[in-house]
């Protein structure tokens, strides 16, 4: 019951922002003109560098670009169910805040799920099946392809976290935008695989921001690279940081005084 | 030209009241740096030679492109969308003179924040810097004539940008446009000359290798491999053109500006 008027309330939400989104015809062409450039420049510049080497400190090209579509979908993913976060600031210094915690649903349902962006539709679905038929490509193992996806979903609980502690910071901070796309510019380093990068920021990009076990280590499982420990590792840190996410999340509200403060 | 100054310093203060902002910003800018830093370092990590080229490369870009792409011109079509601007157009200073001195102010603390940020790279990654360059007085000038190109070729792309809230109130999709063009073709990622050939010669022809790329190739490498002729012709081309469509844009805009209420 709980779920269904949860549902709901989404789908209403999403309708109202899509009648929205609409409105701005010239805005949804160049939007998304200018991500489908970029997406095709950063993998133009994957078959350069495989052009000056043959391996990137051990990763082929094909590893290489299944982390840069896993990088692809999860950021698109979240950046259309998570679009409403990029809008939280006005929330809280008009107040509007206060109008959302008195209604009767979760108010997480309207500030994280309140805007999807149907616009990432266009880049999401071929990302999805890019990378599946790469997925194919390389193996006709089931387990593999069963871990992979399994891992993905790990990956996606772990930026639904970050997203909800940038609610929770924002509540603090009055200030989501430069914490939004600092988010947005240390994910950027998972479009390669995160053990290019020297030691330490590999390990400070693994094990205390998780950037490689959200973009590095499903491609990692799919090979049978990642050991027993990283694998029990990856979980427990997905359940840690969205169980400690939620935790901040209700102690900010806890803390809200509205805009007259 | 005091009261220009004054713009300027007036822009410090704004910075100095909101630092965290200004760090918070400087931080985003450092984590997009070490991307490609570490990328091509793992690249050519075989290559002692091609790799300090393409290090020397990334640091010079860095500051060049803190120095350029700085500007606080996009506020101007904000301001032309809520009818702002009045405040600036009955007030004895040019609308241009004004976001330049702005401007100058935002570029030089980027700019000093960039050397720290460089100087730190350089550490971390054990990068000699300062003793890899053999400057020449050639070198030199075509760096300072494509430097000042770059600067006022970027100050005015940005005003035209910001003039299209004369025309129309969908601001930031071409602007969206505008940032991932420089962000794909002005060398920020991946040195341009690293580009099929047929493509670097037709991005020469375009103005986006004249922002950050050209400067950097010139004064980054001993032997930058460029027809300097052709670069200076077209950046030229490039600059006199936008100036004239910038004031063009500017005497049509006033004509068919219109806001009630202020």
């Amino acid at each position: 019951m709980n779920l269904k008027h949860n549902l709901k309330i989404f789908f209403s939400f999403t309708k109202a922002y899509f009648k929205m989104v609409v409105q701005s015809r010239t805005g949804i062409v160049f939007f998304t003109l200018g991500k489908i450039l970029r997406f095709l420049f950063f993998l133009g510049v994957i078959f350069i560098v495989f052009k000056k080497t043959n391996s990137l400190n051990g990763w082929s090209l094909n590893q290489v670009l299944l982390c840069y579509f896993v990088f692809n979908f999860l950021d698109t993913v979240t950046q259309m169910l998570y679009r409403e976060v990029y809008r939280f600031r006005s929330l809280l210094v008009s107040g509007n805040l206060d109008l959302i915690l008195i209604r009767p649903y979760n108010p997480l349902l309207k500030v994280l799920l309140g805007g999807v962006d149907f616009l990432d539709l266009f880049l999401l679905i071929p990302y999805f099946l890019i990378l599946n038929f790469l997925l194919f490509q390389q193996t006709t193992n089931l387990l593999s392809f069963l871990l992979f996806w399994i891992f993905i979903v790990n990956s996606f609980l772990i930026l639904t976290a970050f997203h909800i502690l940038i609610l929770g910071l924002a509540i603090f901070t009055i200030d989501v935008d430069h914490t939004i796309f600092i988010y947005r510019d240390i994910l950027r380093l998972g479009q390669f695989p995160i053990d290019i990068y020297k030691k330490p920021i590999n390990f400070i990009f693994t094990f205390i921001i998780p950037i490689g076990v959200i973009t590095t280590f499903p491609i990692k499982i799919f090979y049978s690279l990642l050991n027993w420990q990283s694998v029990i590792i990856s979980f427990l840190i997905s359940a840690s940081f969205l169980s400690f996410s939620l935790f901040f999340w209700k102690k900010a509200l806890s803390h809200y005084q509205s805009a007259s403060s | 030209m005091k009261k220009y100054f004054l713009i300027t310093t007036t822009l410090f203060k704004e910075y100095f009241a909101y630092r965290l902002n200004f760090v918070l910003w400087r931080l985003r800018n450092l984590i997009s740096f070490f991307i490609p830093i570490f990328l091509w370092m793992a690249v050519f990590s075989q290559n002692q030679l091609l790799k300090n080229q393409t290090l020397s490369y990334f640091l010079i870009i860095h500051l060049v492109s803190s120095l350029i792409a700085s500007t606080t011109t996009t506020d101007l079509a904000s301001q032309i969308q809520n009818g702002e601007i009045i405040n600036l157009l009955i007030k004895p200073i040019s609308i241009f003179k004004y976001y330049f001195f702005r401007d100058l102010g935002d570029k030089l603390l980027n700019f000093s924040f960039a050397i720290i940020e460089v100087v730190i790279v350089s550490f971390l990654i054990k990068f000699p810097f300062f003793s890899y360059f053999h400057l020449s007085f050639e070198k030199i000038f075509l760096f300072f004539y494509f430097l000042t190109i770059s600067l006022f070729l970027n100050f005015f792309i940005s005003i035209l940008l910001s003039f299209i809230g004369f025309v129309s109130p969908e601001v930031w999709a071409p602007r969206f446009i505008f940032m991932i063009l420089i962000q794909v073709t002005s060398g920020l990622f991946i040195p341009l000359d690293f580009l099929p050939k047929p493509v670097f010669n037709t991005l020469l022809f375009t103005p986006f290798p004249y922002f950050f790329y050209l400067p950097t190739k010139i004064i980054s490498q001993n032997n930058p491999n460029l027809n300097i002729n052709l670069a200076i012709f077209f950046s030229s081309f490039w600059l006199i053109l936008s100036y004239i469509i910038l004031k063009i844009s500017w005497r049509q805009g006033l004509k068919s500006f219109s806001f009630w209420g202020k």
